[in-house]
C-alpha cells in the first residue's frame, strides 16, 4: 500500500492501523513523508503488533519520529519475524534511539534483511550496538547508514565488525558519512573478504586519489565480486584513473559506476576510454557528469563506443564538451557495435548547429531509447531540427528530454503536435 | 501565461520554502511533488528560488520577448542533482544565495536560464 506524501498525521494512524489488523495479507506498507510523529506510530504499532501482520516492507521516512519511536519500533522488530525491511531514514531518532531499536535486532524472531537509516542524527557512538546487532543478524543484506556524520574512527570500527559478522552483507552504502582515505584500507578489507557485497556507495566522502587507491586493492581482490560503485564528489583527480582503469579492465562483475562531480579532466577519461575498450570490462552504466572534461576527450570516448558493446547508458552531463565534442561522440554512437540506449548530455555547452547530427543519430540508432539535451541552447532552430527526427518512423526513441531549453510558441505548437503524431516517443520538458 | 504557470512557477520557484529537515530530502520530496521525479524518469538538475515570484516576474516587465535578464537581487535558492535513478530517484540538495536568469515571454519569466553567485 503505496501512501507516500499523503498528508497523513497521527490522527490517521489510527485508521491505518485497523487497516493492517483487518488485512492480514498486507505486505508492504509505505507511509513516507507524512508528519505522523511519535505518537502517530505509537497508533500504528497496535496494527504492526497483531499475531497475523504479516508485514514484509515497512517505508517511514521522513515521518517526524524522534527516538521516542525507538521502542514502539524495537517491539515491532522483536514481535515480527515477517518484517523483512525497515526504512526509517530522515527521521530525528540519534545514536540514542537506534541504540534501542539495535535491541530489537539482536532479537532472535527478528529476520530483518534491509536496514535504512540515513539521516538519522546518528554518531560515532552508534557503530558499537550497530556491530552487535551485525553479529546477532546473519539474514542483514543491506545497510544504508548514508549522512550521519559517523566519522572514521566509527567507519573503521564498523567495517571490522562487518568483516567478523556472518551475515551475507550485499549493499553497504556510507555516502556523506566524513570519511577519509584513512577508512579506505578497512572498507578495502570489506570488499576482499565479503565475496557477498554487490553494491558499495561511499559518495560525498573526501576520501581523495590516496583513498581511491586503498579501495582498489579491496576491489581488485578476486574475492570481490562488485557490482555497482558509487564514488560521486569524492574529490578524485585524474590520478586515480589509473587504479580505476586496472578495476575497469579486470573486474568483470563491476556493471555500474558513477563518478559524478569528480576532476576527472581528459586525461583521466582517456585512461578509463582505454579499460573500457578491455573485452573483460562489462560495464554497462558510466555516470561521469561534471568531471571536467572537454572535447579533447572525446575521440577516446569515441573509440570506447565503436568497440564495446556492453555500455548501455553514459551520463556525460554538465561537461563542456561543445558542438565538436558531440559530434565526434555521435560517430562512435553510430557504430553498429555500440549499444548505448541511454545518453545524457544535458549542460554541454551544444547549440543548434549540432542538431543536425543529433537528429541523424535519432533516426539511425534503433536501440537509442533516451536522449537528455537539457540546459543547452539548442533555440528553435536546433529543437525544429530535432522534432523533425522524431517526425521520422525510423526514430525509435522513447524519451526525448529538452528541460530548461528556451524556445518560443512555434516550438510549442511543434510539440503539441508530435503529441499526435508521435504519441509513443515522450517529449520531456 | 501558462507556460509562466506550468514551467516557470511549477518547477522552479517555492515560496515559502517547503519545510524538510535537510536538503536532500527537500530535493526527493519536491520534485517529485512538482512532477519531475516519477517512476524511474527524473529531471537531472532543477533550481528552485524561494522568493515571492513578483520579484522574478520585474525583472521581465516591459522587456522584449525572448530577452534574457538577471535580477539585481540575489534569493535563496536550491539546486538539486540527481544522485542515483534505482530504486529510486535521489537528490543531492544544496542551499546558495544567488542572482537568477531567466528568459522572458511577453513580460514573463518562463525559463530559468541560470543562476550566479
Amino acid at each position: 500500500m503505496g501512501l507516500d506524501d499523503c498528508n497523513l498525521s497521527s490522527n490517521n494512524c489510527k485508521d491505518l492501523s485497523s487497516i493492517i489488523h483487518t488485512n492480514p495479507s498486507l505486505k508492504e506498507l509505505k507511509l513516507n513523508n507524512n508528519e505522523l510523529g511519535d505518537a502517530g506510530i505509537e497508533y500504528l504499532s497496535k496494527g504492526l503488533l497483531t499475531p497475523s501482520c504479516s508485514l514484509q516492507k515497512l517505508w517511514l521516512q521522513n515521518c517526524n519520529l524522534t527516538s521516542a519511536s525507538c521502542e514502539t519500533l524495537r517491539s515491532v522488530l522483536s514481535a515480527q519475524p515477517s518484517l523483512t525491511e525497515l526504512h526509517v531514514g530522515d527521521n530525528k531518532l540519534g545514536t540514542a534511539g537506534v541504540k534501542v531499536l539495535c535491541q530489537g535486532l539482536m532479537n532472535p524472531n527478528c529476520k530483518l534483511q534491509k536496514l535504512q537509516l540515513e539521516y538519522c542524527e546518528l554518531t560515532a557512538d552508534i557503530v558499537e550496538a550497530l556491530n552487535a546487532a551485525l553479529q546477532a543478524k546473519p539474514t542483514l543484506k543491506e545497510l544504508s547508514l548514508s549522512n550521519n556524520t559517523l566519522g572514521d574512527t566509527a567507519v573503521k570500527q564498523l567495517c571490522r565488525g562487518l568483516v567478523e559478522a556472518s551475515c551475507d552483507l550485499e549493499l553497504l552504502h556510507l555516502e556523506n558519512c566524513g570519511i577519509t582515505s584513512d577508512s579506505c584500507r578497512d572498507i578495502s578489507a570489506v570488499l576482499s573478504n565479503k565475496p557477498s557485497l554487490l553494491d558499495l556507495a561511499v559518495g560525498d566522502n573526501k576520501i581523495g586519489d590516496a583513498g581511491l587507491a586503498l579501495l582498489c586493492q579491496g576491489l581488485l581482490h578476486p574475492n570481490c565480486k562488485i557490482q555497482k560503485l558509487w564514488l560521486w564528489d569524492c574529490d578524485l583527480t585524474s590520478a586515480s584513473c589509473k587504479d580505476l582503469s586496472r578495476v575497469f579492465s579486470t573486474k568483470e562483475t563491476l556493471l555500474e559506476v558513477s563518478l559524478i562531480d569528480n576532476n576527472l579532466r581528459d586525461s583521466g577519461m582517456e585512461m578509463l576510454c582505454q579499460a573500457l575498450k578491455d573485452p573483460k570490462a562489462h560495464l554497462q552504466e558510466l555516470w561521469v557528469r561534471e568531471c571536467g572534461l572537454t572535447a579533447a576527450c572525446c575521440k577516446a570516448v569515441s573509440s570506447v563506443l565503436s568497440v564495446n558493446k556492453h555500455l548501455q547508458v553514459l551520463h556525460i552531463g554538465e561537461n563542456k564538451l561543445g558542438n565538436a565534442g558531440v559530434e565526434i561522440l555521435c560517430e562512435g554512437l553510430l557504430h553498429p557495435n555500440c549499444n548505448i540506449h541511454s545518453l545524457w548530455l544535458g549542460n554541454c555547452d551544444i547549440t543548434a548547429a549540432c542538431c543536425a547530427t543529433l537528429a541523424n543519430v535519432m533516426v539511425t540508432k534503433q536501440n537509442l531509447t533516451e536522449l537528455d539535451l537539457s540546459y543547452n541552447t539548442l533555440e528553435d532552430e536546433g529543437v525544429m531540427k530535432l522534432c523533425e527526427a522524431v517526425r521520422n518512423p525510423n526514430c525509435k526513441m522513447q524519451q526525448l528530454i529538452l528541460y530548461d531549453i528556451f524556445w518560443g510558441p512555434e516550438v510549442d505548437d511543434e510539440l503539441k503536435a508530435l503529441e499526435e503524431a508521435r504519441p509513443d516517443v515522450k517529449i520531456v520538458s | 501565461y501558462t507556460r509562466f504557470r506550468k514551467d516557470f512557477l511549477r518547477k522552479h520557484v517555492d515560496f515559502p520554502r517547503t519545510q524538510s529537515p535537510n536538503n536532500n530530502q527537500y530535493c526527493d520530496v519536491m520534485m517529485m511533488r512538482r512532477g519531475m521525479s516519477s517512476s524511474g524518469r527524473c529531471k537531472d538538475l532543477n533550481t528552485f528560488v524561494h522568493t515571492d515570484p513578483q520579484n522574478v516576474v520585474q525583472v521581465c516587465r516591459n522587456q522584449p520577448d525572448r530577452a534574457i535578464r538577471t535580477t539585481r537581487q540575489r534569493f535563496p535558492v536550491t539546486v538539486c542533482k540527481l544522485i542515483r535513478r534505482k530504486p529510486s530517484c535521489r537528490y543531492r540538495g544544496t542551499q546558495r544565495n544567488h542572482r537568477v536568469q531567466v528568459g522572458c515571454l511577453r513580460g514573463l519569466p518562463v525559463h530559468l536560464n541560470n543562476t550566479f553567485p
